[in-house]
């Protein structure tokens, strides 16, 4: 296919792209996948080929960043973004604009806790919320020391279940996690 | 019966993800099961003295560690798509794969607060400590001699490995050198 006419063509397909993700909602979002895997076809590894298309790739980076690491519920992505990392890792390698690249590479330092966790704001509220579990627990026992009114890991994890995955619906929280009390120099148990 | 002062410290669900016992895992140092490149790059950017410099703030970090357990090929599935690379990227996800684990954290500095001194020496938490949210700098102005600060560190797997050239330990990591050298069963 002759180059000029295969580079209008991604230029068509990149544009359908950006209007779907800016049209994607709760109600439409399984349309995302199909959308995700056609731009990672899109996004050829000839720079040559993607340099006249900076503009295009620019606007859909943007707002499928945007829509990733907002804290705006009516503009976020209903759900984890299959195949985002692989995109920006793509995009990463054309000649995009430096502060694009700056954003794809905070939002890939810690691309899960986009998906599963929240920012670090948030986060303060959160432990905030779980520490008062811990209290309230840690009080029983300071009251009735019998060690079999000692809260188990079970009663633990569904106080944090409850706070951490509350935005969730079933099935998409990993509930595989651990919690774990270090010292400041990243030791395990020597306090 | 596991207790709630123990489980604090490590939970069972470490065992699963640092893919050792809780027992050994209460010897270790985290930044010392991770492999090189993630403690090169926790440093390179969140600085040296990664938990030391934490004000009160949680953090956010992914970093891989040394394991073997893995249970399913769920990683190695979801990561087809990413053959961009070709061959030298297939590599890395081999030695990945076979060798290694990524986990994300959430991390925060919390002060521990012994209603009982003697308990912080010895940490024996049968009962008796509150616990709450952490400030270095407020800290250092505490006269109280059972206040600790401690990082509470929440963990889980990653999906997908971070990107580092892991092919590479295959000839430098003496851990995994060690490993490719094994006769297969």
């Amino acid at each position: 296919m002759e180059k000029s006419l295969l580079i209008e063509l991604l230029r068509s397909d990149l544009k359908h792209a950006l209007t779907i993700i800016k049209e994607v909602t709760s109600q439409n979002y399984s349309s995302w996948n199909q959308v995700a895997e056609s731009i990672l076809q899109r996004l050829q590894p000839n720079k040559n080929l993607m340099m006249p298309l900076t503009k295009e790739v620019e606007d859909l980076t943007i707002a499928l960043l945007m829509r990733i690491t907002t804290k705006l519920p009516s503009i976020r992505f209903p759900e984890p973004v299959p195949h985002v990392k692989e995109i920006f890792k793509r995009v990463r390698e054309l000649s995009l604009s430096p502060i694009i690249i700056d954003g794809i590479n905070e939002f890939l330092l810690t691309p899960d806790s986009h998906f599963y966790g929240r920012k670090v704001d948030e986060d303060i509220a959160l432990l905030k919320q779980q520490l008062d579990v811990f209290q309230s627990y840690l009080s029983k026992c300071s009251d009735n020391q019998k060690k079999d009114v000692c809260p188990t890991i079970i009663h633990l994890e569904n106080s944090l279940d409850s706070l951490e995955f509350d935005n969730m619906t079933s099935g998409q929280a990993d509930r595989e996690y651990s919690l774990c009390i270090l010292d400041v120099n990243g030791n395990f148990s020597k306090f | 019966m596991f207790f709630f002062n123990t489980l604090v410290m490590a939970d069972r669900m470490a065992e699963s993800l640092y893919d050792m016992k809780q027992s050994d895992l209460l010897k270790q140092n985290l930044f010392e099961i991770m492999i090189p490149f993630s403690v090169h790059h926790l440093k390179k950017t969140m600085g040296e003295s990664i938990f030391s410099s934490m004000d009160g703030q949680a953090k956010n970090f992914s970093f891989t560690i040394y394991s073997q357990k893995k249970s399913d090929m769920t990683l190695s599935v979801k990561c087809e798509p990413m053959k961009i690379q070709e061959e030298e990227y297939d590599e890395d996800l081999i030695i990945y794969n076979k060798y290694l684990q990524s986990l994300s954290a959430k991390a925060a500095l919390i002060d521990l607060n012994f209603e009982r001194p003697e308990e912080l020496k010895k940490f024996e938490l049968s009962y008796g400590f509150t616990v709450n949210l952490g400030n270095s700098a407020l800290l250092s102005a505490k006269t109280s001699s059972n206040i600790k600060p401690v990082i509470l560190l929440l963990v889980r797997k990653n999906q997908l490995p971070q990107k580092f050239k892991y092919s590479l330990m295959k000839i430098h990591d003496p851990i995994i050198k060690k490993n490719e050298s094994k006769p297969n069963i």
